[in-house]
């Protein structure tokens, strides 16, 4: 190929390029309006409204957020839901550092959590769960993101998904759960793992009916 | 007697070549500023400015050799260029902006390789890839590592104090010393400034010429000297924290601790370097 010849194909796949992120559509900008309906019973679990900050920290991009404690007897379960826009903007998304408290934690354990969000077998998530360790006391948060009914424990698997969607979708809205438990002296970090077994089911499936109605089945 | 005429790439394909690359720069105009925010805003990242002058000083100081090739092209280039091109777009459009940085080496190499030719390419390519190191590592790689690095940091400097008359008890990343608790932070963690050293180590064995083998080894010691200097700069801060009480967090030493591991490890590079500069002197009797 002659050299003008190269030149005229490199310059029109730069043209080409800049031509497709230049006319590509706006990513669409969505409100979740129907994020404020979470239960307010989980099967003996009752319900009151906020969780405490120092437990689930609030992340200032954040644009809807329910958070409540879920009372059974003594044992106290605090859940947030948090819906992002944009998530195609790096300085919009969700910030790693706000998902747990990390501030003053001598050490933070993470493992895996094999859950089945829909009740079937077939389709466990595996998320991941974090043992925070902080001035004599123990607290265990189990997350996951959302995009529409898709739950994603891996941070990598989520971030692929995402960019699929804001390619081929152009939407970029996600949620955010977050499940939290604080640890007295004589309960182990398993023991919370079967508490959030027992919550995060029907706690998913509620989710998923107030996505429902607005056109947010994404799968 | 024009260039061409003595084997040359006459000027006109230089002024070709010019303009495709300044259409690919041109076209990552918008990826700079963020990246350039983040070098700004995290000191972590600073070194960041310095990587475009070096990659210039790297291919300036190849320009007589640059000047004597003759042009050409090689089927590999322009694969290498949609490629990165194709990474621009999924990135830029896809909310992902390490995709669409870090493909900029690779377009810039691929237009090179597609309109210079490999004789070119050959001296100018260190040049390039040295970009590489310009692109901040996305967070969600950082986090995790730079976590676990805060935690062998603790333990080995658990285990190292008492032979240095200090007791101490590690719980994860605090050390409880028996005047103070002090917390191997993130910002103490030497993972963020891994890049600058690994950088610092391309650039340090690309200015003199050397075996070959000689610039990997200090390439790829680079990040663990680093990693040595920060451990050592940990355990001098506990010791004296022991000995001298809060005058030890608040010296200079300890407030710049990224400037601290960074001349540390430039002084350790360069007596490897001598170190094995002697070996290959050897090698070659």
């Amino acid at each position: 190929m002659r050299a003008s010849r190269r030149m005229a194909v490199l310059l029109g796949l730069v043209a080409a390029a800049a031509a497709t992120i230049t006319l590509a559509p706006p990513v669409r900008e969505e409100r979740n309006g129907a994020l404020h309906a979470l239960p307010s019973t989980i099967g003996d679990w009752l319900a009151t409204e906020g969780a405490p900050e120092w437990a689930l920290p609030i992340d200032p991009n954040e644009n809807v957020t329910v958070r409540q404690t879920y009372r059974q007897g003594e044992r106290i379960v605090w859940v947030s839901v948090a819906f992002f826009s944009r998530q195609d903007d790096p300085s919009r998304r969700n910030s790693l550092s706000s998902i747990y408290p990390e501030v003053s934690a001598s050490r933070i354990d993470r493992f895996a959590l094999p859950i089945t969000l829909d009740g079937a077998s077939q389709s466990a998530v595996s998320v991941p769960a974090v043992v925070i360790y902080r001035n004599q006391q123990r607290q265990v948060v189990v997350y996951w993101h959302q995009l529409g009914r898709r739950a994603y424990g891996s941070e990598y698997k989520y971030r692929l998904a995402l960019m699929r969607e804001v390619l081929f979708q152009r939407r970029a809205d996600t949620l955010l759960v977050r499940v939290a438990i604080p640890l007295n002296a004589t309960q182990t970090p398993e023991d919370a793992l079967t508490i959030v077994s027992e919550i995060a089911p029907p706690l998913y499936a509620a989710l998923i009916k107030t996505l429902l109605p607005i056109g947010k089945d994404h799968s | 007697m024009n260039r061409s005429a003595i084997g040359l790439a006459p000027t006109s394909s230089w002024i070709q070549f010019g303009i495709a690359v300044a259409a690919v720069v041109g076209l990552y105009a918008p990826v700079v500023p963020s990246m350039v925010t983040e070098w700004a805003e995290q000191p972590s990242l600073s070194h960041g400015f310095a990587i475009p002058l070096i990659a210039a000083y790297l291919i300036w100081r190849r320009r007589d050799q640059i000047a004597g090739e003759l042009f050409g092209s090689s089927p590999l280039g322009l694969p290498l260029a949609v490629l990165g091109l194709s990474m621009q777009v999924v990135g830029t459009l896809g909310g992902e902006p390490f995709l669409a940085r870090l493909s900029l080496p690779i377009t810039l190499l691929g237009t090179v390789l597609f309109l210079a030719g490999p004789g070119v390419t050959r001296h100018l390519w260190m040049g390039i890839a040295y970009l590489t190191f310009m692109v901040p590592l996305p967070f969600v790689i950082l986090k995790p590592l730079t976590y676990q690095s805060q935690l062998f940091d603790a333990a080995v400097t658990a285990q190292v104090l008492p032979w240095l008359g200090v007791p101490v008890l590690r719980e994860g990343i605090f050390l409880h010393l028996a005047n103070m608790t002090l917390e191997v932070a993130p910002d103490c963690s030497s993972v963020p400034t891994i890049a600058a050293l690994v950088a610092l180590g391309g650039a340090y064995a690309q200015l003199a010429p050397r075996p070959t083998w000689v610039r990997v080894v200090l390439i790829l010691l680079a990040a663990p000297l680093g990693l040595s200097a920060n451990i050592v700069r940990i355990i001098l801060t506990a010791w004296s924290a022991h000995y001298f009480g809060r005058i030890a967090l608040d010296n200079v030493i300890h407030k710049f601790n990224g400037t601290t591991v960074f001349l540390v490890t430039v002084v350790l590079l360069v007596v490897l370097d001598r170190l094995l500069l002697r070996v290959a002197a050897r090698r070659m009797r």
